[in-house]
């Protein structure tokens, strides 16, 4: 059994499954020989940006409620400011860089500016610009994006996930989450609190870790990998008991998924409006 | 020209959604509008430039709008800072 510690956001229990989410690079090239034809490529991929955000946005208002679906309308006014646009059009009308290239720079460029200032919530917003950078980038040079889907509930261990990966993951199977970065202001950290989904940051993951059963522990702030048979009775019993507790508690509360399988418990227990 | 001051009481400072919002509104106004914070200045509908000054809980801006309808902008912006920050 591994055991590795981290920061935990949420005091709950997660057992399951873990699946890597490893980043897919794809190859950048920097200079390109038509400068109009860059700009277009930057244009359309920049209306499907858009247009996925709407999606991201729509999904996490009903998901997440309003205030944290916000995250994408930010994320699209981001992609139109005039800025960052012009950064954009300028490197590739006057350096002859490719749209992928000119996006990426661009967002490094505005991801450290905001990196720098000595506000928190600032800070975060860092990670806001590298996403949406990421995105056009993404769109730009085909890579791809989404994990592929899974028939059993999952714990996400990944070096840091961005706002919007965290909308498209499937949510009824997402049990909780651990990445390498990540701060407890980060839009993960806020959403893990907003499903009540144990998560951990600033835990030293490894690739390693992908397929193997898992403990998350937001109690202690550990995970144990391959847990040993009493460690895994003791805590699926607390993570049990933690669930009828918070049901208890706000029967109808958004986020409180894990519900579903104890379903047949609490009709029995609230009668048949629960 | 119109100007004025305005203190922001919001915890918050200004923060990334409203400031959003706001550069989104003033879009259809025809005048010129920039914030001052002691001694930087940006054009209000720039909205990374905006996020980047940084204005915190307490500081105090000035607003400037100039054009011909400066005076529904500026009354607009007033509100709007107001009612968010």
């Amino acid at each position: 059994m591994i055991t590795a510690t981290g920061k935990s956001i949420l005091k709950g229990i997660a057992i399951g499954k873990i699946r890597f989410l490893a980043k897919k690079q794809a190859e950048i090239k920097e200079t390109a020989s038509d400068p109009a034809a860059e700009l277009k490529r930057f244009e359309d991929a920049k209306a499907l940006a858009t247009e996925q955000l709407q999606g991201l946005y729509d999904k996490a208002v009903v998901e997440a409620g309003e205030e944290h679906a916000a995250i994408f309308e930010i994320h699209m006014m981001m992609l139109d400011d005039d800025d960052y646009n012009e950064s954009i059009t300028d490197l590739i009308n006057s350096e002859g860089k490719t749209a992928e290239f000119a996006v990426k720079t661009t967002g490094e460029n505005f991801a450290e500016m905001f990196a720098s200032m000595d506000d928190e919530y600032m800070k975060a917003r860092s990670a806001d610009v590298k996403d949406i950078s990421g995105r056009v980038v993404n769109i730009l040079t085909g890579a791809d994006t989404g994990p592929a889907d899974s028939d059993e509930p999952f714990i996400i261990v990944a070096e840091d996930l961005a706002p919007s990966e965290t909308v498209q993951l499937d949510k009824s199977k997402l049990l909780g989450f651990v990445t390498r970065l990540g701060s407890t202001n980060s839009h993960t950290a806020i959403l893990a609190r907003n499903m009540n989904i144990p998560a951990l940051i600033g835990t030293e993951i490894s690739e390693d870790w992908d397929g193997k059963m898992a403990i998350i522990d937001g109690y202690k702030g550990c995970i144990y990998i391959e847990p040993e048979e009493d460690l895994l009775k003791t805590l699926d019993e607390k993570r049990v008991y933690d669930l009828e507790q918070r049901a208890m508690r706000h029967p109808r509360r958004r986020g409180n998924q894990r519900l579903r399988q104890h379903r047949q418990c609490f009709r029995h227990r609230h009668g048949a409006g629960q | 020209m119109k100007k004025f001051t305005y203190t922001i009481t919001d915890p918050s400072g200004i923060h990334a959604r409203p400031a959003g919002v706001l550069v989104k509104a003033i879009k259809p106004f025809a005048s010129t509008c920039t914030i001052t914070k002691g001694e930087k200045t940006v054009d209000l509908r720039k909205l990374m430039q905006l996020m980047g000054m940084g204005i915190k809980c307490g500081d105090t801006v000035e607003i400037k709008v100039e054009g011909t309808d400066e005076a529904e902008a500026a009354a607009y912006i007033e509100n709007f800072l107001k009612e968010n920050f």
